[in-house]
């Protein structure tokens, strides 16, 4: 996981922030990247947004108080870029149903596919659920925030996120069980 | 299922792309958009703002000098601000919205314990940020002293009655103490720091090396200093992981005067520990003019502690 670069709760006024920015960028581009993609699905999308919210962390260092942590803080940032971008009316003609759903059929020009073979068909799996759970789990297993954290992030209850998770973790488990033939009525 | 989600988990762990994807081009994008919304450099460098500050405070000065309102001469520079004196409570509307309690005799150079008593109640606080600016009156200089979030009570209080901290200032004289709640001004009161001493710091022993510096806190070995000329030197640092988070740099004061240089400074910078120490950074310094000064290390953007050392004329052994 990148390193916390915690240091920037306790900037003095007056300090770099061009500095810090590329620090930012360095530590967590690839990040914010990805949490961008996983939410919009869309590589194009996600090179965008992420450029998006290091200019917006540039603009609203100053407001950052420190009280959760920088990757969660950008990470919240993106989110709230992505959900735009996804109400946005263009995107909602534009509809991209099922990019992930057929795992058979070749990838598009555009489309990006997960190049780690051994973890491909789980986040695949991941991928497909709808949005609700499928950035619990990622903030969960791949970003590793706390359950505090994600509730920060999503803004909603500890127990909504729990409950949310739980079911999450069921549509996943039956996803998977789905694909491999192993259980099934 | 528990361990099948641990096996997720553990799946999930790495990127599932190869390679990164927020590229250089990216990055250099953003850059460039910040260059043409801000219509200037990007990477504007702190010493050209402080610089631009300092002229700006000169300019002030020589205008005040002329027209008689500061006396000229060496003192001109060390002139507390007008209507600064101490000032040890912070009152509204009559009472005292806080009061600070220095270790008595405080001293600059050395770090000094402080006692903080709010009488708002707790909620006042709760997990909020507090934080402790402080200016020198002389130089304008400024140190974070303090930054950290309020989760309970002081040990014993109902609310933040007996705030103890500690934390060094580099500079004898009146220091205003600035408190900021949630980043908001809260008020703030105004010390008295006796000068600090000026004898070249103590070496003493760890592990196989003598150090010089503050045992327990921050040293180095010391390759003997002179002027202008950079050398090699480790720095050994003690604490707990919290402590070292953030950047490390190094400024350092001539004795005699209030702007401190830039010595070095770089981040992320710790390696293990070595030497009986915690931590230790290698670093090059190397200070301008023969003389005394005060060397001050910060890691996070505060300042652990002072070190005097002796800098010799270029030449001479």
């Amino acid at each position: 996981m990148s390193e916390e670069l915690d240091y920037i709760k306790h900037l003095a006024p007056g300090f770099d922030r061009g500095r810090v920015l590329q620090d930012l960028m360095n530590h967590f581009g690839d990040d914010v990247w990805r949490f961008a993609y996983f939410l919009t699905r869309r590589a194009d999308a996600a090179d965008d947004l992420s450029q998006e919210v290091f200019l917006s962390a540039y603009t609203s260092l100053h407001a950052y108080r420190g009280d959760g942590s920088v990757k969660g803080w950008l990470l919240k940032i993106t989110r709230n870029k992505a959900l735009h971008y996804l109400q946005s009316a263009f995107v909602r003609k534009v509809t991209l149903t099922d990019m992930f759903k057929a795992s058979g059929s070749a990838p598009g020009a555009d489309t990006v596919f997960f190049d780690r073979m051994e973890s491909r068909s789980l986040w695949e799996a991941v991928m497909s659920l709808p949005r609700k759970y499928r950035e619990l789990l990622i903030l969960d297993y791949h970003y590793g925030l706390s359950r505090r954290e994600t509730a920060d992030l999503l803004g909603v209850p500890e127990g909504t996120v729990k409950s949310r998770a739980h079911r999450a973790r069921k549509k996943l488990a039956q996803m998977l069980d789905g694909e491999k033939g192993a259980v099934g009525p | 299922m528990k361990e099948r989600e641990e096996a997720w988990a553990e799946k999930m762990k790495a990127s599932p792309f190869g390679s990164a994807r927020f590229t250089g081009e990216m990055r250099q994008a953003v850059n460039r958009k910040l260059q043409e919304r801000t219509g200037n450099g990007l990477v504007r460098s702190r010493a050209r703002r402080r610089g631009l500050v300092l002229s700006a405070l000169i300019l002030a000065a020589a205008c005040m000098a002329g027209i008689g309102l500061l006396p000229l001469g060496d003192g001109a520079g060390r002139q507390a601000p007008a209507g600064w004196e101490e000032q040890h409570a912070y009152p509204e509307e009559g009472k005292p919205l806080f009061s600070v309690y220095p270790e008595p005799e405080a001293k600059a150079g050395i770090t000094q314990g402080y006692l903080f008593s709010f009488t708002a109640p707790f909620h006042t606080f709760a997990g909020k940020s507090l934080e402790v600016l402080a200016v020198h009156g002389a130089s304008g200089l400024q140190e974070t002293v303090l930054s950290e979030t309020i989760r309970n009570p002081d040990s014993g209080y109902e609310g933040l009655q007996r705030h103890g901290m500690q934390f060094t200032l580099p500079l004898g004289g009146l220091w205003r103490l600035n408190v900021l709640l949630d980043g908001g001004s809260y008020g703030h009161v105004t010390i008295a720091l006796r000068e600090p001493d000026w004898e070249a710091s103590p070496e003493f022993r760890s592990g196989t090396y003598f150090m010089r510096g503050v045992e327990g806190k921050a040293a180095f070995i010391d390759a003997g200093f002179t002027a202008g000329m950079p050398q090699k030197y480790m720095w050994h640092f003690w604490g707990n992981e919290e402590e070292f988070k953030g950047g490390f740099e190094v400024k350092a004061l001539k004795e005699g005067k209030v702007q401190p240089v830039e010595v070095y400074s770089a981040r992320p910078f710790l390696s293990g520990s070595l030497n009986g120490a915690d931590r230790t950074a290698v670093t090059t310094m190397s200070l301008p003019e023969p003389g005394r000064w005060r060397l001050l290390p910060y890691v996070g953007g505060r300042l652990l502690d002072t070190i005097v050392v002796d800098v010799k004329r270029p030449g001479k052994e």
